[in-house]
């Protein structure tokens, strides 16, 4: 088990082995809002000369983006997470990943986590296919012996189906030849949880099919998915319940996935506006 | 990481190329033009500049290392500390086959002693973590105010003239050794040279003391940046 969350409002919790795999409990997580006001050192410079008092005593502002955001994940469930545009789903999955703290809340995890936020990015450009391959892995496994990672990764460079690309350096690659690639990468191993977000771009039909397959034997021991898509096809061909996220706040949660998808729908339509389900 | 780019004996050759040709250049020009009067020149100039060529280039590779790797940041989940270790590590390799390469035939025409060589692993180890401490420290600054890397180029090129590398400490007049004495970067070059270079033991531990403090401080000092503003990186890259 693994904890990670912040510490103002920290309470220890324990789950045991056969408990949830992933449980948020009151999270809340806000952005600054004056990231513009210095972005270099000049700048500073010439504030602190400028205008001495005010880049001294200056009041942050604060834009919150998830509030009182309460879930918990069992072994099985492929979720899909749905939301508009900035409704803070990538947020939370980075805190569930660990990768950014919220300023309140708790969030507690067993296990391994792998997650994948995008796939329009190198290692290093101009090396190969293989070699980014590669050095993923050695980034996201660290726990793997070499000639276990060699294993792992010639396995998943298999799946990829690139065959003679993965020669050819990175950049060359199309956005959907990046997406297989690292989508096989990051799902080499069996984890406990997996996030992947809008990763699908590009890739087509026969390789989301195949991932499908994979994505269910990567979770089949003991691992739940957490799947943000805006492809409403997919998703609901893929995960068995969906989280809706709406105005800061979790507006549905439940098995219904075509209900969820249809709240979200209505939300454009206007009809609504209260934040309450 | 990079260790990528040295398939070949010659792409390897070219990587440490660099700090040797600084180091001959110097030690001719110094010697033979400047005419500086130091005993065994060459062996203390190799003592001094190697590791700061050591910190400058490892510094100048991770500063804007992380910032340049925001997509990669944002794309999976990597610890972002471990993509400066790599960093360090890649030009930590590259500064122990430059000294091994002209250690040999220095000390070879030297006539100092030499019987320090053993405790070169201890400033070595020093300077390896003060490294790793100041690119972790400055790499994650250079997210946050992104021209960090022309003011750490700028104030590295003026220190290489106010720390004694090139020039013993005996040359600073007392009235401006104060300048030399709050310069941390030159403990840690100290430390290494009177490893290599005309060794007292009088002179050696304390000055590999002061050097793990400095290292201490650093460490300090970075690890409590990235605690604070390490969540502070994903919005701004």
């Amino acid at each position: 088990m693994q904890f990670i969350g912040n510490a103002e409002k920290m309470t220890s919790t324990t789950i045991s082995e056969s408990g949830p795999i992933l449980k948020v409990s009151h999270l809340y997580l806000s952005f600054d809002l004056d990231l513009q006001r210095g972005h270099t050192i000049r700048d500073v410079f010439v504030n602190l000369l400028s205008n001495p008092l005010q880049s001294v005593l200056g009041r942050q502002e604060v834009h919150p983006v998830l509030e009182d955001i309460c879930f918990e994940l069992n072994v099985g469930e492929k979720v899909a997470l749905i939301g508009e545009n900035g409704s803070g789903k990538t947020s939370l999955c980075r805190c569930v990943a660990g990768m950014i703290k919220p300023q309140q809340g708790t969030i507690t995890r067993r296990g391994d986590i792998q997650a994948i936020f995008s796939t329009a990015s190198a290692i290093h450009f101009p090396l190969t296919g293989r070699e980014n391959a590669y050095l993923l892995g050695e980034l996201i496994f660290p726990h793997l012996a070499k000639s276990e990672l060699t294993e792992v990764i010639e396995e998943a460079l298999e799946f990829s189906e690139l065959g003679k690309f993965l020669e050819a350096p990175f950049y060359t690659y199309s956005r959907g030849m990046q997406a297989r690639l690292f989508l096989s990468v990051v799902t080499a191993q069996p984890t406990e949880l997996l996030i992947l977000d809008e990763v699908y771009d590009g890739a087509d039909e026969f390789f989301q099919v195949k991932m499908q397959d994979r994505m269910n034997k990567v979770i089949e021991k003991s691992g739940a998915v957490l799947f943000i898509s805006h492809n409403a096809e997919l998703v609901s061909e893929v995960c068995n319940r969906a989280i809706v996220l709406n105005d800061k706040k979790v507006i549905y949660d439940g098995r219904n996935v075509g209900k969820g998808l249809a709240l979200y729908k209505s939300l454009h339509s206007g009809g609504y506006k209260t934040g309450h389900p | 990481m990079k260790a990528r780019y040295r398939k070949t004996a010659a792409g390897f050759l070219w990587v440490i190329l660099n700090p040797i040709i600084l180091y001959s250049v110097q030690s001719v020009v110094f010697r033979k033009i400047l005419k500086i009067e130091v005993p065994d020149y060459a062996l203390f100039l190799m003592g001094g500049l190697l590791p700061w060529i050591f910190i400058t280039n490892t510094l100048e590779m991770s500063i804007p290392y992380l910032y340049n790797s925001h997509n990669l940041l944002r794309g999976f989940r990597v610890n972002p500390f471990l993509l400066i270790l790599c960093q360090v590590l890649d030009n930590f390799f590259n500064f122990i086959v430059a000294f091994l390469i002209v250690v040999i035939p220095v000390s070879f025409y030297s006539s100092s002693n030499q019987s320090a060589y053993y405790l070169l692993p201890l400033p070595i180890f020093i300077l390896l973590i003060s490294i790793a401490a100041i690119s972790s420290l400055a790499s994650l600054m250079n997210v946050f105010y992104r021209d960090t890397k022309f003011v750490l180029t700028f104030i590295l090129n003026i220190m290489y003239f106010i720390t004694p590398i090139f020039y013993p400490i005996e040359f600073v007049p007392q009235e401006y050794r104060w300048v030399i004495d709050i310069n941390p970067l030159y403990y840690l070059v100290e430390a290494f040279r009177l490893a290599v270079y005309g060794h007292y033991p009088s002179l050696f531990w304390p000055a590999l003391m002061k050097a793990s403090m400095v290292a201490l401080s650093f460490t300090l000092i970075s690890a409590i940046y990235w605690k604070r503003r390490k969540n502070d990186l994903y919005y701004y890259i």
